[in-house]
């Protein structure tokens, strides 16, 4: 899958190019909006990445253009110029969400990943951590390039936390997922629903280890030697 | 000086010294022109008539009284000169109900009053001899008292001559002279007081104003309606000060939140490099480092920008616990990464509160960075938020004693020259929570360690 990142700072632009390739993107970086828009004719991007203070103008400037043209296309704007007014940080300009500059790595793919949840064209690259690989298109796991076989509403469970994985994913965002609700009675279920997933990556030798936050939700990583 | 500190008293004081120099120079400077231009000079008195006071005077001086008891006048150098300077200079005193004349004076000038005398009682008269060549020439007869007994003298022809001014300023003090300067300066007095009381009586006002003007209202002046004129300026240049301050202090704020921003996309690019390193313990170290120097520049920004705000727009609500649950969320992998937990805890119903989202959500995150680095390792920090509008972050580190409570919230506050300080952080934190109408202090935690606390204003629809 391919993104266009408009930033026009060479290391900030490469430092994210780099991140976006190791988690199996295809990263094409331009510098100014009318690069970014004739980048666009050549090519469908699924998502581009948005930067607002950009020498030719503010990104948000071409959103409305973005829309018309490419009503596939998502756009994420990524910006130092946050503001403790909401309105002015993009998202009533038509931006999918916002990421404010300085980003966690994991943050921003989780974003990305997040943006590509909801219907879109193109294949998403699977993620990987551990021995584990999820594919993101399908739906299914795999350890060791074999499948994972668990029941679906421990893979959901176990795609909701991959799609953020090394960051912390709330209660809330974990029971919609799963079971389409957002409801507090189904804590207890959820918590069952994580012990079982546990227990099967254990058995699998996965190599990544789900932590408890106690009142916060869940969070996949590594696991650590 | 220091009595004449106040307007008043100066006032009274310069009045009454200058008045008392103008009040009692009055000979010269009145009469003394008067007289030698005539100008309503009644009794055609002119200058020589204002000479017969002195030449008196020097006449009464010399009268002497014999064993016998009879008085005399004896020529003493005094008369002698005074004679010498007015060569028609004649003087006489006698006795009124003898007509007798004191030896030494002059009969001839009584003679002119004796036939007057039997029929009236002389008290006294200006006069001029019709004979006389110098149609100036005055006279005056005067009944006087003087330790000798009541007698009557006479002195005629005594010139004008200048050092006669001073015998005059000289002997104008008199009782009648100083009576009616008393009341004349009693009552210029007390007008001088009561209008500097009262015209700077709007003085008080305006200096309760310029009391209550800080650094959040800057944009407010000292109105001059009802100050004297003489006040105006010094208000005006007061006010003027205040838009020079306004505007250095707008321009401070425009260069601090600018320099946060300009300093993101260095911090943005740190942060990518540092997630390119391979995993150790100093990476989780440097990430922690750089997440607490965003987070400080994120509370520089939404502090330039609650301040610029929230002088004109009213506190928008936010759901406090959703709010907080986020940021405990984001900084969670740091956390673990450092082998340190978190945990929160909330009511079930949601707990809305006035304030701006951003700016809890950086000072929520600093705690918590705080609480990271003060909890010992494989510890759990709890954040929770109740009720009541109120977030609490504990942890189970060393704790603040309680002679430090205050103190920590002061900017660059460090426990010794050996801890590293808290820095900016605290200092910022205290004034964004103040700037939201909001509390934040630190408490011990139950077991030891440091709870920070937040109070914010309870929206009225949680």
């Amino acid at each position: 899958m391919r993104i266009l990142i408009v930033e026009d700072q060479p290391e900030m632009a490469s430092l994210v190019a780099e991140k976006l390739t190791r988690s199996g993107y295809v990263a094409d970086n331009v510098g100014t909006l009318e690069d970014a828009l004739e980048a666009l004719k050549q090519f469908d991007y699924p998502i581009i990445l948005l930067d607002r203070r950009l020498p030719d103008g503010d990104g948000v400037s071409i959103l409305q253009l973005v829309r018309s043209t490419k009503p596939n296309t998502r756009v994420l704007l990524v910006t130092a110029l946050r503001s403790i007014d909401e309105r002015i940080n993009g998202l009533d300009a038509g931006a999918d969400d916002y990421l404010t500059k300085p980003f966690d790595a994991d943050e921003l793919i989780a974003r990305i990943r997040a943006i590509l949840r909801r219907p879109s064209a193109g294949s998403v690259p699977p993620v990987s951590l551990g021995e584990l690989s999820f594919d993101l298109n399908q739906h299914e796991a795999f350890v060791r390039g074999e499948p994972f076989v668990i029941s679906k509403r421990e893979l959901l469970l176990l795609e909701a936390l991959l799609r953020r994985a090394g960051r912390a994913v709330k209660h809330s965002t974990l029971i919609s997922e799963i079971y389409g609700l957002d409801d507090s009675v189904q804590l207890d279920a959820l918590k069952m629903s994580v012990s079982r997933l546990r227990q099967r990556l254990k058995e699998c030798c996965a190599g990544v280890e789900i932590h408890t936050l106690r009142g916060i939700g869940y969070l996949i990583e590594r696991s650590r030697a | 000086m220091k009595l004449l500190r106040s307007l008043s008293s100066r006032l009274v004081v310069y009045w009454v010294l200058f008045s008392l120099l103008a009040f009692f120079t009055i000979p010269a400077t009145v009469l003394l022109p008067l007289a030698s231009l005539g100008i309503d000079d009644v009794g055609y008195v002119r200058l020589e008539g204002h000479t017969v006071k002195r030449a008196r005077r020097i006449l009464l001086n010399a009268l002497r009284q014999r064993p016998d008891g009879a008085l005399y006048v004896e020529m003493t150098d005094e008369l002698r000169a005074y004679a010498a300077r007015n060569p028609n200079f004649r003087y006489a005193a006698f006795d009124p109900t003898t007509g007798a004349v004191f030896e030494g004076s002059s009969r001839d000038l009584v003679d002119y009053f004796s036939g007057e005398l039997s029929r009236l009682e002389m008290l006294g008269a200006n006069f001029h001899i019709l004979d006389d060549s110098n149609p100036n020439s005055r006279g005056s007869m005067r009944m006087v008292q003087t330790p000798f007994g009541r007698f009557g003298t006479i002195v005629y022809g005594a010139q004008f001559h200048w050092d006669d001014l001073a015998f005059w300023l000289y002997y104008y003090p008199t009782t009648a002279n100083i009576l009616a300067y008393i009341p004349l300066c009693a009552t210029l007095s007390l007008v001088a007081l009561l209008v500097v009381r009262k015209n700077l009586q709007p003085l008080r006002s305006s200096a309760a104003k310029v009391a209550e003007i800080d650094l959040n209202s800057l944009d407010q002046r000292v109105p001059t309606e009802g100050l004297p004129s003489e006040v105006v300026p010094f208000i005006d240049a007061v006010n003027t000060a205040f838009s020079r301050v306004d505007d250095g202090v707008a321009r401070q704020r425009r260069f601090i939140a600018n320099s946060a921003h300009e300093l993101r996309t260095p911090i943005a690019i740190l942060r990518s490099r540092v997630d390119k390193l391979d995993e150790a313990l100093i990476k989780q170290e440097i990430k922690r480092d750089v997440q607490r120097i965003q987070t400080i520049l994120e509370q520089l920004l939404v502090l330039a920008q609650v301040e610029e705000r929230g002088a004109t727009a009213p506190m928008p609500e936010l759901d406090l616990a959703e709010t907080v649950l986020a940021v405990t969320a984001d900084y969670t992998p740091i956390a673990l990464s450092n082998g340190r937990r978190i945990a929160f805890e909330a009511p079930s119903t949601p707990v809305t509160a006035y304030g701006y989202k951003w700016a809890v959500e950086s000072v929520v995150t600093n705690l918590i960075e705080n609480a990271a680095r003060a909890e010992p390792a494989g510890g759990m920090v709890l954040v929770s938020v109740t009720p009541d509008a109120a977030v609490a972050v504990a942890d189970h580190g060393e704790g603040v004693s309680p002679a430090h409570r205050d103190m920590i919230f002061e900017p660059f506050w460090r426990k010794s020259e050996t801890t590293p300080g808290t820095g900016l952080g605290l200092a910022i934190a205290k004034e964004l929570i103040e700037k939201q109408a909001g509390r934040i202090w630190v408490e011990e935690t139950p077991g030891g360690g440091a709870t920070f606390r937040i109070s914010l204003k309870k929206s009225l629809h949680s």
